[in-house]
C-alpha cells in the first residue's frame, strides 16, 4: 500500500474517524485536571496588587464603592466645564436667535413688496432655493451642522413662509428693480458658497431679507447692513467653535492629569526613589540588580526602578545615571526566558513568568534605552521585539508607555 | 436558626448567575468560587494545550485575571454558559501563547521528520478508548507534537474548522488537515500500545 493510498483511504475514513474525535471530546470534556497549590491565594494576591491598575485602565469598569469620590469629582469637572461651555454657547445662541427676529421682522414687513421676484422669476427662484438646500444640507460637515441645526430649522421655514403667500397675494411690481434684485440674490448665493458653511445658513434668510428690502431701499445700498449680519454671524460661530474646541481640550487635558496621579508613575518614583538612597546597601554590584532587601531579586521592583530611572534622566541625565542603566538593562536582556518573558524572580527560575506589566515597564525602559541612544540596536532591539510580543492586551498605564517607545524603534 | 444562618454563610453556593453577577462587582466570595468549581476544568484545557504542567499552571493563573477582568464582556445566557465561556477564554489565551513561542514553525519541522502512521490494519474505525483512564487519554493528547496538539485541540474540541484553524495559525488550511490526520494517527497507535500492553 502506497502512502497515496492510505492518505485516501484516511480520507474515505473519515466520517468514522471523526465519530472516533467525538469520543474523544466527550469522554475528557468534563475531566479535571489536578489544581496548582495555592491556586487561589496567588489569584487573590494577584488580584490585590492590581486593582488600583485596574482602575486605571480605559477599559476597566469595575468601580469599588472607594472610587467613587473620585468619579464624583471628575463629574462635578465635566458640568462645570460642560455648563461653561453651555453658556458661552447659548450667549451666542441669544445673540444669533436675536438677529433672526431682527431679520424676520424685516421680511414680515416687506412681504407686500417682494413678489414679483417670486412670480416672474419664480422658476429660477426655485432653483435657487433648491440650490441653497443642497448647500445646507451638502456642505455642513457633522459639527458644523450641530452647530447650525437651531439656526437652520427656523431660517428655512421662515423662508417658506414668506414666499409661499407673497406668490398668491402680492400684484406685479417694479419688475425692473426685481430683476436686478435677483441678480443680487444671485450673487449673494455665489458668495454663500464662498463663505464658510454656518454662513450658509444665516444667508439663506440674508438674501431673502435683502430681496424683500430692495424694491423699497432701491439698487444694492440696502446690502450694507445684511452684509454686516453676515460678517457678525460669521465671527460669532468662529468664536463658538473655537472655544468648544477649547473646552473639550482643556477638560481631555483635565483628564489626563487626574488619570496620571493615580497611576503607576507614582510606584516607579517611590521604587526609584527608595532604591536609589538605599543603593550601597541593596544594588548587588555582581549581579547587576538590586534585591528588595529581603534578598529576593523582584523583576517588578527592578522593572519599576529601571523604569523610574529612565523617567529622572527624562529631566537630568549624568553619567552615572546611564552606566547603572545599561548594566541593569544588560541583565535583564541576559535573564530573558527563551519564549520572551522573565520569570517573577529574576533569578530564580521556578517562579512564575512575571505579568504584563511588569514586562511593561522592562519594555518601556528598554524601548527608550534604544531610542536615546543608551543600548545598542544590535543587541537589544530582538529582546524588546521579543518581549513586547508576548505583551496581549494593551490597556494598562505601563503599557501604552512602552507602546509609544516601542512604536518609536520602527 | 442561627446556626443555619451561619452555616449558610459558610458553604453558600452561589448560582452561575450569581458568580457572574458577583465577578462583575468583583467580589472576592464570587471570585473564589468561580477559581475553586471551575479550576479543574480550566487546568485541563491548559494541560492539553501546553502539556507542561508548569506552563499551564501560568496559563490558568493568567486566564483567571484575565476572566475576572472581563466580566463587563460576558452576557450569561443561561445555565453552561458561564463555564463554556471560561473555557473558550483559555483556550484562546492559550493558543495566544502558542503562537507566540511560534508552535506552528517547530511543527513544520516534525512534519517533515514524522512518518504517517495510520494504522494499517483496521483503518475503518478507531480502537476503543472508553475503557482507557482519562488520564491516560490526557497523556496521550499531551505527548502529542505542538502543532500537532494544537490542531487537534482546535478541531476536537473547540469544534473548529481546517480554515479557521488554518487563519488563526496562520498556516494552510491543508496544512492543517494533515496535522490532523497524523495526530490521529498517533493518538491510535498508543491507544493501541496501550491496550495491547494492559490487555
Amino acid at each position: 500500500m502506497s502512502g497515496e493510498d492510505k492518505m485516501d483511504n484516511t480520507r474515505d475514513m473519515k466520517e468514522n474517524d471523526d465519530i472516533w474525535l467525538k469520543q474523544w471530546k466527550d469522554i475528557l470534556d468534563d475531566y479535571e485536571e489536578e489544581v496548582p497549590v495555592n491556586g487561589w491565594e496567588r489569584l487573590q494576591a494577584d488580584l490585590q496588587a492590581n486593582e488600583p491598575l485596574k482602575e486605571v485602565a480605559p477599559k476597566a469598569k469595575v468601580i469599588p464603592f472607594r472610587q467613587w469620590k473620585i468619579v464624583a469629582a471628575a463629574a462635578v469637572v465635566v458640568l462645570v466645564a460642560g455648563a461653561g461651555i453651555w453658556f458661552l454657547v447659548s450667549e451666542q445662541m441669544s445673540q444669533v436667535s436675536s438677529v433672526d427676529a431682527a431679520i424676520a421682522q424685516l421680511s414680515q414687513t416687506d412681504v407686500p413688496d417682494m413678489t414679483p421676484l417670486e412670480t416672474i422669476e419664480g422658476a429660477k427662484d426655485e432653483a435657487e432655493e433648491d440650490e441653497i438646500s443642497t448647500l445646507v444640507s451638502d456642505e455642513l460637515s457633522p459639527e458644523d451642522e450641530e452647530q447650525a441645526q437651531p439656526k437652520k430649522a427656523p431660517a428655512v421655514k421662515q423662508q417658506q413662509k414668506t414666499s409661499a403667500p407673497a406668490v398668491t397675494a402680492t400684484p406685479k411690481t417694479q419688475t425692473s428693480s426685481t430683476i436686478a434684485q435677483a441678480k443680487v440674490s444671485e450673487e449673494k448665493t455665489q458668495e454663500t458658497q464662498r463663505q464658510g458653511t454656518p454662513i450658509q445658513v444665516r444667508n439663506v434668510s440674508k438674501s431673502q431679507a435683502q430681496r424683500s428690502t430692495t424694491p423699497v431701499t432701491v439698487g444694492g445700498k440696502s446690502t450694507t447692513p445684511t452684509e454686516e449680519v453676515s460678517t457678525v454671524n460669521k465671527r460669532q460661530v468662529r468664536v463658538s467653535t473655537d472655544e468648544r474646541l477649547q473646552g473639550v481640550t482643556l477638560l481631555r487635558g483635565q483628564g489626563n492629569a487626574t488619570t496620571r496621579s493615580y497611576s503607576e508613575v507614582t510606584d516607579m518614583d517611590r521604587v526609584y526613589n527608595s532604591f536609589s538612597t538605599h543603593y550601597d546597601e541593596l544594588y548587588n554590584k555582581s549581579e547587576r540588580l538590586f534585591n528588595n532587601g529581603t534578598g529576593a531579586y523582584s523583576t517588578l521592583d527592578n522593572a519599576l526602578f529601571l523604569a523610574g530611572l529612565v523617567k529622572k534622566m527624562q529631566s537630568q541625565r549624568s553619567a552615572a545615571d546611564e552606566q547603572l542603566f545599561r548594566e541593569i538593562a544588560s541583565r535583564f536582556v541576559e535573564l530573558q526566558q527563551p519564549n520572551g518573558l522573565w520569570k517573577d524572580s529574576l533569578l530564580d527560575p521556578s517562579s512564575h513568568n512575571v505579568d504584563a506589566d511588569t514586562e511593561s515597564y522592562i519594555c518601556y525602559a528598554l524601548a527608550w534605552g534604544l531610542n536615546n541612544g543608551l543600548l545598542s540596536r544590535k543587541q537589544y532591539l530582538d529582546a524588546v521585539q521579543h518581549a513586547w510580543k508576548s505583551i496581549g492586551n494593551c490597556n494598562s498605564e505601563p503599557c501604552l508607555m512602552a507602546a509609544e517607545q516601542v512604536q518609536k524603534l520602527q | 436558626m442561627d446556626l443555619r444562618g451561619v452555616r449558610r454563610l459558610e458553604k453558600q453556593t452561589l448560582t452561575e448567575q450569581e458568580l457572574v453577577e458577583g465577578c462583575r462587582r468583583g467580589d472576592d466570595v464570587a471570585r473564589r468560587q468561580l477559581y475553586e468549581r471551575y479550576a479543574g476544568k480550566m487546568m485541563a484545557i491548559c494541560m492539553r494545550y501546553m502539556a507542561n504542567r508548569e506552563e499551564a499552571e501560568d496559563l490558568l493563573h493568567d486566564g483567571y485575571i484575565k476572566l475576572y477582568g472581563s466580566f463587563d464582556k460576558f452576557e450569561w445566557q443561561g445555565e453552561g454558559t458561564l463555564p463554556a465561556w471560561m473555557a473558550r477564554v483559555m483556550a484562546n489565551l492559550a493558543l495566544q501563547r502558542l503562537r507566540k513561542t511560534d508552535v506552528m514553525s517547530q511543527t513544520v519541522e516534525l512534519e517533515n521528520t514524522a512518518e504517517l502512521r495510520d494504522d494499517v490494519d483496521r483503518p475503518d474505525e478507531g480502537p476503543d478508548i472508553e475503557t482507557i483512564p482519562k488520564k491516560v487519554l490526557m497523556q496521550f493528547i499531551e505527548e502529542l507534537p505542538p502543532g500537532y496538539r494544537t490542531v487537534f485541540n482546535m478541531y476536537v474540541f473547540e469544534g473548529k474548522n481546517h480554515i479557521e484553524i488554518g487563519k488563526e495559525l496562520g498556516i494552510n488550511n491543508k496544512s492543517s488537515a494533515s496535522q490532523l490526520v497524523r495526530a490521529r494517527a498517533i493518538l491510535k497507535e498508543r491507544v493501541n500500545e496501550w491496550r495491547r500492553q494492559n490487555g
